[in-house]
C-alpha cells in the first residue's frame, strides 16, 4: 500500500535548511509530484539534490566569505580542542577509569563493591555527557559567529560548516577503523568498547546539532509563507 | 555582453522549455517536459537553481499563482521567458548554427 503523504522528515529538512528562495515552490513541486505517483525514494533524493544545490550556490556566490566564515568556525574549534577540552577530557577520562586508584577507592572505601559494575558503564557516560556538554557550548557559540558572517542568508554558509564538522569525524572514525581495526573493541570488554564508541557518536551529534541551534537553524520556519517572503513580482 | 549574462547549457535548455510551455510553466511540468525531451533525470532542485540565475541574469520573471491541496497548500511559481531573455536565446541559436555549419563529423544526426 501506498502512504499517501510525502515523507515528514524530508519535508521538514527541505523547509529548515533549504536555502533557495524559492523554496516554498519547490516543496509544492515536490508534494504535487509524490501526489501524482512519485515513490518515497524519488521524493528523498529530489530533497537532499535540492539542499545541496542551493546550499552549494550560496556559498559559491559568496566563497570569500564562507571560507572565512568556515576557517574562523574551524579555529574556535581547534582552539578549544587544544587549549581546553583536549587536557580536561583526557584528565577525566584516564582519572575516572574503572581500574584506577580513584575508582578503587571509591568503591572499596565510600560506596559497596558490588556497585562497581554501574559504575562501569557510567563512567563512559559521564564522560561523552561532559564532552557534549562542553561541546555543546562552543558548538552553538562557534555556530552563532559563523552565522554573522552573512547574517542576511546564514543557512548555506552555516550548513556547510556543519557539515564540514560531520565530515571531519565521518573521516576519523574511518581512518581509525582501517588503520587499527575497530579500536574502541578491547578483547573481552565488546560491548562495553560498543557503548562507548556510541555515546562518542551521540556526544559529537548533538555537537553538530549545537552548532545548527547556534547559527539560528533549527528555529522554527513559518510553513506556506510563500506570499510573506516573496511578494508577486 | 559578460560572460555571466551567457546561457549555460542547462540553462538554454530550461529557456528553451519556458518558452515551449508559455503560460503554465512552473516546476513541475518544466522539469517533465525536459525528463520528456533529453532522456535524462532532472532533479527540481537543479531547475530551481537555473532559473533564479536566470532570473539574476534578467532572463525570466516570475510570479505567485494558485496554491492548491496536493501541494501542501503551497503556491505556484510560474516563469516566463523575458524579451532580454527570448533575445539571448536567439543570439546563443546563431552562435550554435555557426558553429555547428560545415562539420562532417556532426552532419547526418550520427555520432
Amino acid at each position: 500500500m501506498r502512504l499517501t503523504q510525502p515523507p515528514a522528515v524530508a519535508t521538514w529538512l527541505l523547509r529548515q535548511f533549504g536555502c533557495s528562495p524559492r523554496n516554498e515552490a519547490i516543496l509544492g513541486d515536490l508534494m504535487e509530484q509524490f501526489a501524482h505517483g512519485r515513490s518515497r525514494l524519488w521524493y528523498w533524493r529530489q530533497t537532499l539534490i535540492a539542499l545541496i544545490v542551493g546550499s552549494l550556490r550560496g556559498v559559491w556566490e559568496e566563497k570569500a566569505r564562507a571560507l572565512g566564515a568556515i576557517a574562523t568556525g574551524w579555529i574556535i574549534l581547534v582552539l578549544y580542542s587544544l587549549m581546553f577540552a583536549g587536557p580536561l577530557l583526557h584528565f577525566i577520562e584516564f582519572e575516572s577509569s574503572p581500574n584506577l586508584a580513584f575508582a578503587q577507592y571509591l568503591f572499596s572505601r565510600v560506596l559497596p563493591r558490588n556497585w562497581m559494575i554501574f559504575y562501569y558503564w557510567f563512567q563512559p557516560a559521564l564522560f561523552a555527557f561532559v564532552f557534549a556538554l562542553l561541546g555543546c557550548v562552543v558548538g552553538a557559540f562557534s555556530g552563532r559567529v559563523v552565522a554573522k558572517f552573512q547574517p542576511s542568508a546564514p543557512i548555506p554558509i552555516v550548513t556547510l560548516y556543519a557539515a564540514s564538522v560531520c565530515g571531519y569525524q565521518f573521516c576519523r572514525i574511518s581512518f581509525a577503523i582501517m588503520k587499527w581495526g575497530l579500536p574502541f573493541v578491547y578483547p573481552g570488554h565488546e560491548v562495553r568498547g560498543l557503548f562507548m564508541f556510541l555515546v562518542r557518536q551521540i556526544a559529537w551529534a548533538t555537537i553538530i546539532a549545537s552548532i545548527l541551534f547556534g547559527g539560528g537553524l533549527l528555529k522554527a520556519r513559518v510553513e506556506n509563507s510563500s506570499h510573506a517572503q516573496y511578494p508577486t513580482d | 555582453m559578460t560572460k555571466r549574462d551567457q546561457l549555460g547549457n542547462f540553462e538554454l535548455m530550461v529557456m528553451l522549455t519556458l518558452i515551449r510551455l508559455g503560460e503554465n510553466a512552473y516546476g513541475v511540468p518544466i522539469s517533465e517536459e525536459l525528463e520528456k525531451r533529453t532522456g535524462r533525470d532532472v532533479a527540481i532542485g537543479s531547475v530551481y537553481a537555473a532559473l533564479e540565475r536566470l532570473e539574476d541574469k534578467g532572463f525570466v520573471t516570475s510570479e505567485l499563482g494558485e496554491a492548491t491541496p496536493e501541494r501542501g497548500g503551497r503556491a505556484k511559481r510560474y516563469f516566463r521567458v523575458t524579451g532580454r531573455g527570448l533575445k539571448e536565446v536567439r543570439e546563443t541559436q546563431r552562435a550554435l548554427v555557426k558553429l555547428w555549419h560545415g562539420l562532417p563529423e556532426l552532419e547526418g544526426g550520427k555520432v
